[in-house]
């Protein structure tokens, strides 16, 4: 199930929140090796985690963290616009109705995991809940195909550069109804991934 | 620089569009080429991964080489021997030839190289690898005399690479799913092997010769992809297409 935590509702989900933090470390500090991010040794956090933030966090039953990415307004100065607008061919996009979809992390035992594709499922189900048109990322240009593969439809945004000795590119995820269905036939999963209150609430 | 960077990303977006709307793989293939052309590519292979076991012909999704060097790769078996096939298995990013070290492949493999560059004139070769969930998924291989080796030239074939994978896999899975029709003639005559007739049996029975009738069963198991009779009566029944 997929866990949706934003400024209203954080201190409730403060263990799963502080995971995701944890988890981060492990994969972007750790892994990766992006140690400006590096708070305390153990979390890794940057400029837009602020209360503008929202998370989506796939978490099981006891509380684990598997994986989760953060979605951040593209209306205020967002990582594209303020770290990496050269990747960008002409204006940015500022859309209330687009959000960028950043920090993509993934425990590595889980990385084909239902909670994978929850995650994947929750791009298009969360922005069909909330109205949105579409999510705007900094992402490595080898995942195009594997993510179309998944019934993504996908928008570049300039041409792919190397950045710290790896490919990037900024991209548009679209979101609408045929990528829903795309995506959720692919991952065969045909319910909600936000469980029942979230969902009952949409319905009400 | 912005205007220099916007001209590539220009062309390899009216690429993307023009791809997304092609209906044939073909006509992916002639903007492939198209794109490769730009830059001063005039070889281009694209090679799926799809059944690695299956002969190097099988797996060509869209090939642009002139006739004499496709019919010197194959019939010399280059494939077998091409330094730049299992490199673009194992490398997800972009590499040119000019990448490979040649101390670190075989005798033949150089000369592979060689003939490539002195005897076709194909002096530079670029290979950009598709990789998915599950590995490698497919290459782009271009090679040319005198070609544009700039990052944004690269990036742009980089991408248009992406998407005519993506492209060539839409347009297959439509085609495949491809009712197979019996014949009237094919479904009375698999009918009677469903029944255990044997092709004598069924000859006589349709006063046919037997000559026939097994030609029918054979063209029926084609159309069924069976390999077997009873397979192709397996497949006949559940397609609904012959009465049990």
């Amino acid at each position: 199930m997929i866990e949706i935590i934003n400024s209203g509702n954080a201190k409730r989900h403060s263990d799963l929140l502080d995971k995701q933090f944890r988890l981060r470390h492990e994969i972007f500090v750790k892994d990766r090796g992006w140690t400006d991010f590096d708070i305390d040794g153990t979390h890794e956090r940057d400029q837009y985690d602020d209360d503008a933030a929202v998370y989506l966090v796939a978490a099981d039953a006891t509380g684990n963290v598997a994986g989760g990415y953060r979605l951040y307004p593209t209306v205020l100065p967002h990582m594209l616009s303020e770290q990496f607008p050269h990747l960008v061919e002409g204006a940015i996009i500022r859309r209330s109705d687009v959000l960028e979809l950043t920090r993509f992390a993934m425990r590595k035992s889980e990385r084909r995991s239902r909670h994978y594709f929850e995650l994947l499922a929750a791009i298009q189900e969360y922005g069909l809940m909330e109205g949105l048109s579409g999510f705007t990322s900094v992402i490595n240009p080898l995942r195009i195909p594997i993510l179309q593969g998944f019934g993504f439809e996908i928008d570049p945004l300039g041409l792919p550069a190397m950045i710290d000795g790896e490919s990037t590119i900024a991209v548009l995820f679209h979101v609408n109804e045929q990528c829903h269905a795309r995506v959720r036939d692919k991952v065969a999963i045909h319910e909600t991934v936000f469980g029942a209150a979230v969902a009952s609430r949409q319905i009400a | 620089m912005d205007s220099f960077r916007g001209k590539y990303f220009q062309n390899a977006l009216s690429a993307i569009e023009q791809i997304g709307r092609a209906k044939s793989p073909a006509a992916v293939g002639d903007i492939i080429t198209g794109t490769a052309a730009s830059f001063g590519y005039g070889h281009v292979c694209f090679l799926t991964s799809a059944g690695s076991h299956q002969p190097f012909e099988d797996r060509v999704l869209w090939r642009a080489w002139p006739k004499s060097w496709a019919e010197q790769y194959r019939s010399s078996n280059f494939y077998a021997h091409d330094p730049v096939a299992p490199r673009i298995r194992q490398q997800a990013e972009m590499f040119a030839w000019s990448d490979i070290q040649l101390d670190t492949v075989s005798t033949t493999s150089r000369h592979i190289m060689e003939i490539a560059a002195v005897d076709y004139d194909l002096r530079y070769g670029l290979c950009a690898p598709v990789h998915g969930m599950n590995g490698y998924q497919a290459g782009l291989s271009l090679a040319g005399h005198e070609v544009e080796r700039t990052p944004e030239a690269n990036s742009a074939i980089e991408l248009v690479t992406m998407y005519a994978f993506n492209r060539f896999a839409i347009l297959r899975s439509r085609e495949q799913p491809k009712p197979a029709v019996l014949s009237a003639r094919e479904r009375e005559v698999m009918s009677w092997v469903a029944a255990g007739k044997t092709a004598w049996d069924t000859s006589v029975i349709l006063s046919i010769s037997e000559d026939t009738v097994n030609k029918t069963v054979t063209a029926a198991m084609h159309k069924l992809n069976a390999h077997t009779r009873a397979q192709a009566v397996a497949e006949a029944i559940k397609r609904g297409l012959i009465a049990f």
